[in-house]
């Protein structure tokens, strides 16, 4: 919220001579300039104020200058936090005289006020409040510091300035306080001085690295304090307010931490299936680093307190009030977040699968090459891994050598991921592909990644494991290989693949999801026709041992005119041969043995009606008077989008002239011809204007009058009745063969070896690129799975991560795509972090997983938030008792570890014998105030202050002075 | 002249047989009607460029086969298309009542979520007349599509309804992507005005 304010004129004024006077001069200026005289008092502060409220900057540069050295001035100034800007008090009675400042600094309410001190990005620049807002419980001041490198330290310099200041605020009536920045910006040593109406107000300081002897306890400090204040009469009561600040950084056996699973002392025990499908989650240190722990005892009286070496009333067990905060660690590594971290890697990885595994595919060679699935039949000589689970517990053949991955953990890992190679005992894939509750919740459905639980999901998961925990790259291949021999010998051997989503390659799905359905589809394909065709074998065999006394002349014909010897009416025998037929069709796919045979009195034998898959409602052929049928057609292709997107390629790049439309038209009759030869085989004596009635009825246009079979009479429409259309040409060039004979639109083999190549030469990092969306949104998974509902900022990050993943997967070039996922990583990052720091909070605070109070819950959320939360009834309640504990029993740890070492106790004396369950304190603060009248008896009683801080290695006294300048 | 157009976009025709798909087509893309249209196997394809609102775009329009016995070839062209032309036959109310089907099969198959449609009711040169305009107009906004009427024999409508659809197209935040545009528009909120294009668009 800073504002420049520069002006547009700058004039010169020769009747000011020195330098100083010109400073004074500019000064004054700005303080106009800023309006600071006419600041109005607002409202006393209240708690919290101070620390909640927003801090409005205004910065000024280059104007002043002071010896050529240039300053750069800046208020500091706390908005009203209710009304936003500071609103005046509203009674103003009697208090005219009364100065902001004087109030702010005897007001008790902001005390020990948290500073955020850990906005490490920022470096100690990013305190917050202003330090001079904590040490004075200030509201409103201005700093004037010396721009750049430049540094005021000589004492007379300060001197000069300070009087400058002085000078310039009493001119302008300013109360504001002003400060001057001494020393370096990071020793934030500041004086300054505040013109208090009646009243001279000076800010002074000291800072030292050690504190003297006699300033180490509150007598000393207290004596310090009178002595400054040299009131010419006794003082009145001093008010103390006292913090001690604690941290504990030893959590004992409250640490949280989380181990990345260990598959070598799982293995003895069971197959670690349970591990091996779940993405580990957490910080493998604690992502909490320490705790601050503040006593508080607010308005003491000096005399009626002791604090000494031997004995002190500040035991912070006995402390009226309790606040703590905890600091977090700073990128603790956490295991979800580095498995996915690592997954990228590997998608960035140069080497080839040959690099990689070189030696193991050596050993392979003659065995595995999947261009010539001939070789199936031959055993090859590195058994692949289902042969090795069928043989069942003897050792196979050939242990994979160099491998990184253990025979053992392989054999785990392919049990899980084809858990029907085992006899039982291992997790089996889910009967069916729904998405969980969670994932439609959050719209991870639309994720182009494959159903939860599924062979590519826990290959991703497995092969992470792998890349993390079980050696790296080089096992990463090696899984991918073992993966790739396992696909070629499931085709070969016709055994279908588990765990892949039934029937066509679903394009919601990802591309790896698509290839292993689509040979999964290539497989039962295969597998169907193999059945059928031993089928077939046995029924021809039967058919011709029946007829091999008729000579039959070897024609087919697809004259429409050949006689057939049928009669008009259906007959029950037909009827139910077609249900017969339909039935096998349902069943066996896409032909059925033996119509032909069944049918062999009604049909010439060159003419049998094949391939016949329902009568079509009542339609009758226009030229037999035949029931129309429906053929059995060969099934439409699978494809997976890549081949699409291919195919759309060719057709774009035909063109878009008419010649062009007329080779689509072509290329897209394959089928067409295909459902003719089906029909016509069907339909014996069938005509074009049959087809079209099967085919595209709007093309058929009915007439007036019933034809001899009591059908409506019609025509084809006249589009179709163009001479030379590709329909008319493309029926005429088909022939009667039933779809199981036709040339198969859809080559199995060649399809599932296309798969099978795809598979085999995917690099490590393409193979990567291929599991990468899957693992992301198991990762998400897992992060729902330990999302809470204390945290509400997770859901909307995972929400947002989801969205962003959803919108890749659409895009669906995750290599080029790769830096947004490495953005989705860091976000996840930040989800696993605030979810394990959550976690660790409440293991520490939290009663051994039972119910937690609401009073525990407000104070775990508040803790989340990186502040400073009050402990419920302080050190008595049941989270202080925790505390305690925590305390305690780091102390003992410590103790026992340096018995007698007393060397931290030589520097820092403060001993107490009751305070042997808490450490040294880790700061001390005393607040001491009182009224005097200085600097002479008759001088009005006016405000002191004095805030002393004591720390191991520093030692700060920032003091505020009055003295009365009319009756001196 | 390439680098002035702004964009490709992909659009679908669909719909029952012989309604008129690709006379549609053709009126639009070469101004042409030819009463003896052959019936289209499969798929096919044209391109035409076209300025609306002074974007020049280019569209990339795949017209399909209305017969159910290709309804297994032809969906796979349906995939990255930013926007669809539903057509039915206004003087045959079985075309009209498949709409619903073609929906269901565009839902089905198209790639993209927010993907514009178009019920477009042609042949309204026919004298006979079985869909009302009212019936299209309330079927539109029952599925909130755009609703248009045409001829692609009397020119009616045909080149309203594709320059319609393209603004919309345009108009909406994240469907489609400049040419040469590295990074594609955010897609996140469709509220969201993408900054990066530097294009007005406004929400609808």
């Amino acid at each position: 919220m800073s504002e420049d304010v520069e002006n547009d004129f700058h004039h010169v004024d020769f009747t000011v001579a020195s330098i100083w006077e010109s400073f004074i001069k500019s000064l004054e200026e700005v303080i106009f300039e800023w309006k600071l005289p006419q600041s109005k008092r607002v409202s006393p502060l209240k708690r919290g104020d101070i620390e909640k409220a927003v801090w409005d900057k205004k910065t000024k540069k280059e104007k002043l200058s002071f010896a050529e050295v240039n300053f750069t001035i800046t208020r500091y100034i706390l908005k009203d936090p209710g009304a936003g800007v500071t609103s005046p008090l509203e009674d103003e009675t009697g208090d005219e005289d009364k100065v902001q400042a004087l109030e702010d600094i005897m007001c008790f309410e902001n005390d020990f006020l948290p500073q955020k001190m850990w906005l490490s990005s920022m470096g100690n620049v990013g305190q917050h409040p202003h330090p001079l807002a904590v040490w004075y419980g200030l509201r409103d001041f201005v700093i004037i510091a010396p721009n750049h490198d430049a540094v005021i330290s000589s004492e007379t310099r300060v001197k000069l300035l300070l009087s400058s200041l002085y000078i310039a605020v009493n001119n302008t009536n300013c109360s504001v306080p002003i400060f001057i920045q001494i020393h370096r910006a990071s020793d934030q040593f500041y004086m300054g001085v505040c013109d208090g109406k009646e009243v001279r107000v000076d800010f002074e300081m000291v800072y030292l690295k050690r504190a003297p002897q006699h300033c180490r306890y509150l007598p000393g400090l207290l004596d310090v304090f009178k002595t400054k204040i040299a009131s010419p009469i006794s003082l009145e009561q001093i008010l103390l307010s006292v913090q001690f600040t604690y941290i504990l950084r030893d959590w004992t056996s409250y640490k949280w931490t989380q181990q990345p699973p260990d598959f070598e002392f799982l293995q003895g025990e069971t197959i670690g299936v349970t591990e091996l499908g779940r993405l580990p989650f957490g910080a493998t240190s604690d992502p909490v680093s320490e705790l601050y722990l503040y006593a508080t005892w607010p308005k003491l009286v000096d005399s009626a307190v002791t604090d000494g070496e031997s004995y002190s009333d500040f035991e912070p067990s006995k402390a009226p009030h309790w606040s703590v905060q905890v600091r977090m660690a700073d990128q603790p590594a956490c295991l979800l977040s580095d498995y996915f971290e690592e997954f990228l890697q590997l998608c960035h990885c140069k080497r080839n699968m040959k690099d990689l595994i070189g030696d193991l595919m050596e050993c392979d060679s003659s065995g595995i090459d999947i261009s010539t699935s001939l070789s199936a039949i031959t055993e090859p000589r590195v058994p692949t891994l289902s042969q090795v689970l069928k043989r069942n517990k003897t050792r196979p053949k050939a242990v994979v050598r160099d491998g990184a991955i253990s025979h053992e953990h392989l054999m785990h890992m392919l049990y899980f991921l084809f858990p029907d190679a085992a006899d039982g005992g291992v997790k089996p894939y889910p009967e069916t592909w729904g998405n969980s509750e969670e994932t439609k919740q959050l719209e991870m459905g639309n994720m182009k990644t494959v159903p939860v639980d599924s062979l590519v999901w826990r290959l991703s998961i497995v092969m992470s494991h792998v890349l993390s925990t079980l050696g790296a790259v080089r096992a990463a291949a090696q899984l991918w290989y073992e993966f790739c021999g396992e696909m070629l010998f499931r085709w070969d051997k016709g055994i279908l693949i588990p765990g892949v989503p039934p029937g066509f390659p679903d394009h919601r799905t990802c591309l790896l999801n698509q290839k292993l359905q689509m040979l999964n589809c290539c497989i039962e394909r295969r597998l169907n026709r193999e059945t059928l065709a031993r089928k077939t074998s046995v029924e021809l065999e039967k058919l011709s041992s029946g007829v091999s006394r008729i000579s039959v002349p070897c024609k087919n014909s697809d004259d429409e005119d050949e006689f057939f010897d049928c009669s008009a009416e259906p007959t029950g025998g037909e009827g139910g041969g077609g249900g017969e037929e339909a039935a096998a069709a349902a069943g066996a796919g896409p032909s059925r043995p033996g119509g032909g045979a069944r049918r062999k009195q009604k049909h010439s034998l060159w003419n049998q009606p094949v391939g016949r898959l329902y009568k079509y409602g009542n339609l009758r052929l226009l030229k037999t008077g035949e029931h129309l049928y429906v053929p059995v057609t060969q099934d439409p292709s699978p494809k997976t989008e890549d081949q699409i997107l291919e195919d759309v390629d060719v057709m774009v790049h035909l063109g878009t002239d008419a010649h062009a439309a007329e080779l689509r038209a072509r290329i897209m009759s394959a089928s067409l011809l295909s459902d003719m030869e089906s029909f016509k085989a069907a339909n014996p004596g069938a005509i074009l204007e049959d087809f079209i009635r099967w085919y595209s009825p709007r093309d058929w246009i009915e007439e007036e009058g019933i034809d001899e079979y009591g059908q409506k009479k019609g025509s084809l429409s006249p589009r179709m009745q163009i001479r030379g259309n590709v329909w008319v040409d493309v029926w005429e060039a088909a022939k009667p063969v039933p779809a199981r004979r036709q040339k198969r639109l859809f080559d199995d083999t060649r399809e599932a070896e296309k798969v099978l190549h795809f598979l085999k030469t995917q690099s490590p990092a393409q193979m990567a690129q291929l599991l990468l969306p899957t693992l992301l949104h198991a990762c998400l998974v897992r992060l729902m799975e330990e999302e809470r509902a204390e945290l509400p900022d997770v859901m909307p990050t995972i929400q947002h991560i989801v969205k962003q993943a959803v919108r890749l997967g659409q895009q669906g070039n995750t290599a080029q795509d790769l830096p947004r996922y490495e953005d989705l990583s860091k976000e996840m990052t930040s989800v696993e972090e605030v979810i394990a720091q959550f976690k660790s909070l409440e293991h520490k605070f939290s009663p051994s997983g039972g119910e937690q109070s609401p009073e525990l819950q407000a104070f775990l959320s508040h803790l989340m938030q990186n502040t400073q939360v009050d402990v419920p009834e302080g050190p008595r309640g049941p989270i202080g008792m925790k505390i305690r504990c925590m305390f305690a029993e780091a102390q003992k740890v410590a103790q026992m570890l340096s018995e007698y070492d007393l060397a931290d106790s030589s520097e820092e004396t403060w001993n107490s014998p009751f305070a042997t369950n808490f450490p040294q304190p880790h700061k001390r603060h005393f607040i001491m105030r009182t009224h005097a009248k200085r600097p002479s008896t008759y001088s009005i009683a006016c405000p002191q202050r004095l805030s002393a801080i004591l720390q191991k290695d520093s030692f700060r006294l920032a003091g505020c002075f009055t003295q009365d300048i009319t009756f001196q | 002249m390439d680098d002035e157009v702004l964009t490709t976009l992909k659009i679908l025709i669909i719909g029952e047989s012989n309604v008129g798909k690709s006379s549609l087509l053709l009126r639009f893309t070469e101004d042409m009607f030819n009463p003896e249209q052959q019936l289209t196997i499969g798929v096919d394809f044209r391109t035409k460029k076209i300025t609306v609102d002074g974007n020049t775009v280019k569209l990339a329009i795949w017209d399909t086969a209305g017969q159910e016995r290709f309804r297994t070839l032809t969906p796979s062209y349906y995939r990255d298309a930013q926007g669809a032309i539903l057509v039915y036959d206004v003087s045959n109310v079985k075309t009209f009542n498949k709409l619903e089907t073609w929906l269901n099969e565009l839902d089905t198959h198209s790639t993209k979520s927010n993907i514009v449609k178009m019920v477009v009711g042609n042949k309204i040169d026919k004298e006979h007349r079985e869909v009302s305009r009212e019936e299209g107009m309330k079927f539109a906004r029952r599925h909130a599509t755009l609703f248009i009427e045409s001829s692609a024999k009397t020119r009616d409508g045909v080149q309203c309804a594709f320059e319609e659809l393209v603004q919309k197209i345009i108009q909406m935040p994240g469907l489609w992507e400049r040419h040469g545009d590295a990074i594609q528009v955010s897609e996140e909120d469709a509220g969201a005005v993408p900054s990066c294009v530097g294009w007005k668009c406004s929400v609808i």
